[in-house]
């Protein structure tokens, strides 16, 4: 028996494997698409340079946790798939910077959600380490989360506070953030 | 569904075969039909459709078609498929008098359900058909009690499982009624697949049957994909044979393309041919390759102008017969040339080998008349080998001159002087005064002096002593 007809997702154990797998590959690649879009809303509608910027930087991390991804189905000697990914329809999606949030959150909460759905169908003994990298994964996952549900408080705090905040002080908060992490 | 508000792109069309009957008259015009739509069962072309309980409710608010031909009655999918002179995109095109038309639509949610038949699950939807305007289909659905339906769906997101397309993700764009005759051909039948404008995205019409699946009954009519309002033909799954694999087999024709058996050509005059190959036939007979029209249309509607392959072609075919004869002559001319010139060079080599030949001999035998010494003969059998006689051969100065000939004169010429030094200088020695104590005297003595010069002094002393 050749390695990869052993190895593959078109025979048992790893057939059960392949939507779960498919679907974290699609949450990661339209993750990447959706907050690339969502970075333009956000620098040319509202002219958040520095908040577009930390939102681009998400859309990249996302390709980078699909490779990661990837290399964890490699050690199988299974091929990871690359379902394809609509076009945001940001016009109904981003109606202002709350929206935006909401949005990320949301692509955020489906990548849990597909990584749990991955978790599940591998959380045995058979499988065991790729269901711990699936908890890494879900790890990273919700850092992320509460970095933009910060990003979300302190733009409605900023915002609630009349004259002392505005999009231009949130920006300048963004900006620092970028400065903490290298600009 | 996805949770995200996207933009609607193109994806695989496909079609599934259900089965429609009648209920009972909702009112005066309007008459209400039960339709066996979709089941997630393995059907024989391979595909599977899944989440049906998900994609139950998508049937709603989709239309009901039918195809009028003359007389004949639900003819199956009528539509041409037009290219967008602006961008290029490909669209399905209904507006041909045979073109199948709206005839009813399922109206809402309620309307669809799931329903176990047959031990199979179904999603079942209750429809209605316009009578006022379909008195013959009605009539026609009263005679029969049934009709087979096509439900054609746009696949968003599918995967293969082995062979088998797994269906996963799929809209629901509407359900056309076949008549009694129009059954699905055999397996992988009718399949065709239409590029659009060079991006890849790739829409594929297919069409299965339900009554087939279900029964297995051999097929009566192949039902076909009618693009251009015009029967097709049930394409069989002999042989299916690829482009590239083609080219050998006309040499003296441009492949163009395949469908299925029949193989578009472009001879060497820039004439559109067709050949039609039989059944598993691997090899071509030249005599039934023939010539077809084919033609280019420019534009849409009354101005467009309907210009034949010749004509589109053959200027550039004849450009390119003339100047492949032109290569070929230049060509002929370019191998006459080169090998005069090859013969002309080995000539002139072997020219050099005898002057690098002669160049050694002269050189050794002046050396060996006049040197004053010795000299063998064989001193410079070395330099006479093939391979030495031949690197001589090919030296030649900074501007391009022959000198092979004098470095082996120089070479022979070294080699007798090394000699003729020796020689020299053995002589010289021979002849130079010679002192005591370069020669010493014999002592056996234990005192005896080791050299010369000690055994002067040893006699020194003696003396003064």
């Amino acid at each position: 028996m050749k390695l990869k007809e052993k190895y593959n997702f078109d025979v048992e154990p790893f057939k059960g494997l392949r939507d779960a797998a498919r679907a974290v590959s699609k949450a990661y690649l339209d993750g990447n698409r959706f907050l690339d879009a969502a970075k333009e809303y956000v620098y040319i509608e509202q002219s958040l340079k520095f908040c577009s910027e930390i939102v681009h930087r998400q859309a990249h991390k996302f390709l980078q946790l699909l490779d990661d991804f990837g290399d964890m189905l490699h050690e199988n000697h299974l091929m990871q798939e690359y379902p394809e990914t609509p076009e945001l329809n940001w016009r109904e999606e981003l109606k202002d910077m709350d929206g935006v949030f909401e949005f990320i959150t949301r692509v955020l909460d489906n990548v849990q959600e597909v990584l749990e759905a991955f978790h599940g169908a591998t959380d045995n003994a058979q499988f065991r380490a790729m269901a711990l990298y699936a908890e890494e994964l879900m790890l990273t996952n919700s850092r992320d989360r509460t970095k933009f549900l910060e990003m979300w408080a302190i733009y409605d705090q900023l915002n609630e506070q009349g004259g002392a905040g505005s999009p231009t002080s949130f920006d300048g908060w963004c900006e620092k953030q970028l400065e903490g992490e290298g600009k | 569904m996805s949770k995200f508000k996207t933009v609607q792109s193109g994806g695989k069309i496909v079609s599934f075969e259900g089965q429609l009957r009648l209920l009972a008259v909702k009112d005066g015009w309007l008459q209400r039909v039960e339709v066996r739509l979709l089941n997630s069962e393995l059907n024989r072309n391979g595909w599977i459709y899944t989440n049906l309980a998900a994609h139950r409710k998508l049937f709603a608010r989709t239309p009901i078609l039918c195809a009028y031909v003359g007389d004949k009655i639900a003819d199956g999918h009528n539509f041409t498929m037009r290219k967008d002179a602006r961008t290029g995109e490909e669209y399905a095109d209904f507006t041909a008098a045979t073109a199948e038309r709206i005839v009813g639509y399922f109206a809402k949610d309620e309307d669809i359900r799931l329903e176990t038949i047959d031990g199979k699950e179904w999603i079942v939807g209750v429809g209605t058909i316009f009578t006022w305007y379909n008195r013959q289909l009605v009539e026609k659905l009263k005679e029969r009690g049934s009709l087979s339906v096509s439900i054609e769906t746009l696949i968003d997101e599918m995967h293969f499982e082995g062979d088998v397309e797994v269906f996963t993700k799929y809209q629901i764009l509407g359900t056309t009624i076949l008549n009694e005759k129009v059954n699905p051909a055999v397996v992988g039948a009718n399949i065709k697949t239409l590029q659009c404008n060079g991006s890849i995205q790739e829409f594929t019409m297919r069409v299965a049957s339900f009554d087939e699946q279900r029964s297995g009954l051999p097929k009566q009519e192949p039902q076909t994909q009618n693009q251009n309002s015009e029967k097709g033909e049930a394409r069989t799954m002999a042989k299916v044979r690829k482009i590239d694999d083609l080219r050998s087999l006309f040499p003296t024709h441009t492949v163009l393309g395949v469908n299925g058996q029949s193989v578009a050509l472009l001879d060497e005059r820039g004439h559109a041919c067709l050949y039609t190959f039989r059944d598993d036939e691997t090899t071509v007979v030249n005599e039934q390759i023939v010539e077809v029209a084919a033609n280019s249309i420019f534009g849409e509607g009354d101005g467009a102008i309907t210009v034949p392959a010749e004509l589109l072609v053959g200027e550039v075919q004849a450009r390119l017969n003339a100047t492949k004869t032109a290569l070929d002559k230049v060509t002929a001319e370019n191998a006459e040339l080169k090998a005069k010139i090859n013969a002309m060079a080995e000539a002139e080599h072997r020219r050099r080998v005898e002057l690098v030949k002669n160049a050694i001999k002269d050189k050794l035998h002046y050396m060996q008349a006049n040197g004053g010494c010795e000299i063998e003969d064989t001193l410079c059998d070395d330099m006479l080998t093939e391979d030495c006689l031949n690197a001589y051969a090919e030296r030649v100065d900074g501007d391009g001159n022959f000198c092979g000939d004098k470095d082996a004169a120089k070479e022979v010429g070294a080699r007798c002087a090394e000699l003729i030094c020796e020689a020299h200088k053995a002589r010289q020695n021979a002849q130079r005064t010679r002192y005591a104590w370069e020669t010493g005297e014999e002592d056996n003595g234990a005192n005896a002096p080791k050299s010369g010069v000690e055994s002067v002094l040893k006699e020194y002393a003696a003396n003064k002593n």
